[in-house]
């Protein structure tokens, strides 16, 4: 479903990715994993089509995205759901989560998506008129992890959800994950250590100094 | 007291008329980051192909000139958006020079409307014609007229804004351009169309005001400038702090014209906006301090 091929990406004369290469089938939840600050945010960014890549290529449902932009590929169903979350803090939950469903892609369910997010998470709805900057780091997570549900994904790349929760709430936050898997959704994962993903994940790249590897079972029980 | 009535009704239906013209400049501002300072050399362009419409040329009725003017306007100002300004945002220092693009442009404007129209003012006649009293105090119907024109456009773009999900869009590339770009909105569109009705807006402030002031080349200037205060005072960005921005400083205004005359208001204004700023540094409603 998602190939990359050596992509290179680069911030000005800063070469952040070499030559990455991973795959992501249909139905799987893949992990992206890697300490702070070695690219992993870039490459999710450079598959989403929000920063450009140089050399190589990456392949979306058979097609080359390269002359993609992010919005046409949202409408082909690659969600991305950002480390930082980019709410839109002076709209209501409610706005947050209909604006998910702009395009035709979403806008085709959105009533019934709001229902499946609400049931997910009661928490949302309980807020729903509430402005987005009034949330808590746990609500929060759960309105980018909504919103990015309202686009109807077929592929959601999600970076870092655990980051800035309290411990008990990443669990949680990484069930729900799980269970998106569940529901058929194809899921790539950035997180930063394996810490309660490795049993539920179907593959997992490492990602040190912007150089990608495949980290296989044995590596794992190493660590 | 009666002179000082029709002095304040005067000054509410100013006001409704800097609402538009501010509405339009923090609009851009919010959703594109930029300040068009050829905003009051378009209040003048909209004047004078208002008057082209209508008793310059064409003839045509007030109610058959509003919707030409409003497209033409507004594929004015794409255009101006399309060709000037989004060349220039993928620059280093995009904000500086889209300003200094918008002032050269402004200047363009200035010279070729005195070219095509001379330097001599061109009357407007009221749309409205007649008076009414309201409380004792006598009022133009053409200013009456104008107020409820300019409430009806605020009010209508307040709910626009709101209620569709092509005004919430807008709302969400000014709140986070990055996050509305991850839902799938079309930023470039936003730009362009933002741009497009803050054009029509001061237009059409051109339009209204022209019955009152004689339409002139530099005319624009001065509204420029008042609405970036406005604007300012407001919150930049922020379309509703416009709003209430425009009725304070039009009440001020009137209240300064009655007591120490129209020469005064600038000072006043700038007064009030320094005590504002320095209470609340982003604005009466302004969510960001930049
Ligand atoms: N917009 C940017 N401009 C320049 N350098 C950046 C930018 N974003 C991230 N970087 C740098 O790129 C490297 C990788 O960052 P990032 O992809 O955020 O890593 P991670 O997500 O693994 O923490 C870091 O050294 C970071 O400082
Ligand atoms: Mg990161």
């Amino acid at each position: 479903m998602l190939n990359v091929q050596e992509a290179d990406v680069f911030y000005g004369d800063f070469h952040v990715i070499h030559r990455a290469s991973l795959e992501v089938n249909q139905g799987e939840l893949v992990a992206l994993i890697g300490a702070n600050g070695h690219g992993k945010s870039t490459l999710l960014k450079a598959i989403c089509g929000l920063v450009p890549f140089q050399h190589g290529d990456i392949y979306y449902k058979g097609e080359s995205i390269k002359a993609k932009d992010t919005t046409k590929l949202v409408g082909d169903g690659l969600v991305y759901v950002a480390e930082d979350r980019r709410l839109f803090p002076d709209m209501t939950v409610q706005e947050n989560l209909m604006l998910g469903a702009y395009l035709e892609r979403g806008r085709r369910r959105q009533f019934e998506t709001l229902e499946h997010v609400y049931t997910l998470y009661p928490r949302l709805q309980e807020r729903r008129s509430q402005l987005a900057r009034t949330l808590s780091g746990g609500e929060t997570q759960m309105l980018a992890l909504g919103r990015g549900l309202m686009s109807a994904p077929e592929l959601i790349a999600i970076d870092e959800p655990s980051l800035g929760l309290a411990p008990n709430l990443v669990a949680n936050m990484l069930n729900t994950i799980k269970s998106f898997k569940d529901e058929g959704l194809t899921v790539l994962l950035v997180e930063q250590s394996l810490f309660l993903i490795e049993s539920f994940v179907d593959k997992i790249y490492l990602l040190e100094e912007g150089v990608v590897s495949l980290y296989d079972d044995a590596d794992v029980t190493k660590k | 007291m009666q002179q000082f009535a029709e002095i304040l009704s005067g000054g509410i239906s100013q006001s409704a008329v800097y609402c538009l013209m501010a509405f339009g400049l923090s609009l851009v501002y919010g959703t594109a980051r930029i300040l068009n300072f050829a905003h009051g050399s378009l209040y003048t362009t909209g004047a004078y192909v208002a008057w082209v419409l209508t008793v310059g040329g064409l003839n045509l009725p007030m109610l058959a000139a509003m919707p030409l003017l409003v497209v033409i306007l507004y594929l004015f100002g794409m255009v101006i958006e399309k060709t000037v300004v989004r060349p220039l945002r993928s620059t280093k220092d995009w904000k500086i020079n889209t300003m200094m693009v918008t002032l050269g442009l402004a200047f363009i404007l200035d010279n070729a409307n005195s070219m095509i129209f001379g330097p001599i003012g061109k009357p407007m006649p009221p749309f409205f014609e007649g008076t009414v009293t309201i409380f004792g105090a006598v009022v133009s119907s053409h200013r009456i007229g104008v107020l409820i024109i300019a409430l009806l456009i605020v009010i209508g773009l307040e709910l626009f804004l709101q209620r569709t999900p092509f005004g919430q869009a807008v709302r969400a590339v000014s709140q986070d351009s990055e996050g509305a770009a991850q839902v799938g909105i079309n930023a470039n569109r936003i730009y362009s169309f933002t741009f497009g009705l803050s054009v029509v807006l001061t237009g059409i402030a051109g339009m209204l005001l022209a019955p009152l002031f004689l339409i002139s080349p530099l005319g624009g200037w001065e509204l420029f400038l008042k609405a970036f205060v406005i604007v300012v005072l407001g919150g930049l960005g922020s379309t509703r702090g416009a709003v209430v921005a425009a009725f304070i400083l039009g009440l001020i205004e009137s209240v300064v014209i009655f007591q120490l005359g129209a020469s005064w208001t600038m000072p006043v204004w700038l007064v009030t906006l320094l005590i504002v700023l320095m209470i609340r540094p982003q604005g009466l409603m302004g969510v960001w301090a930049k």
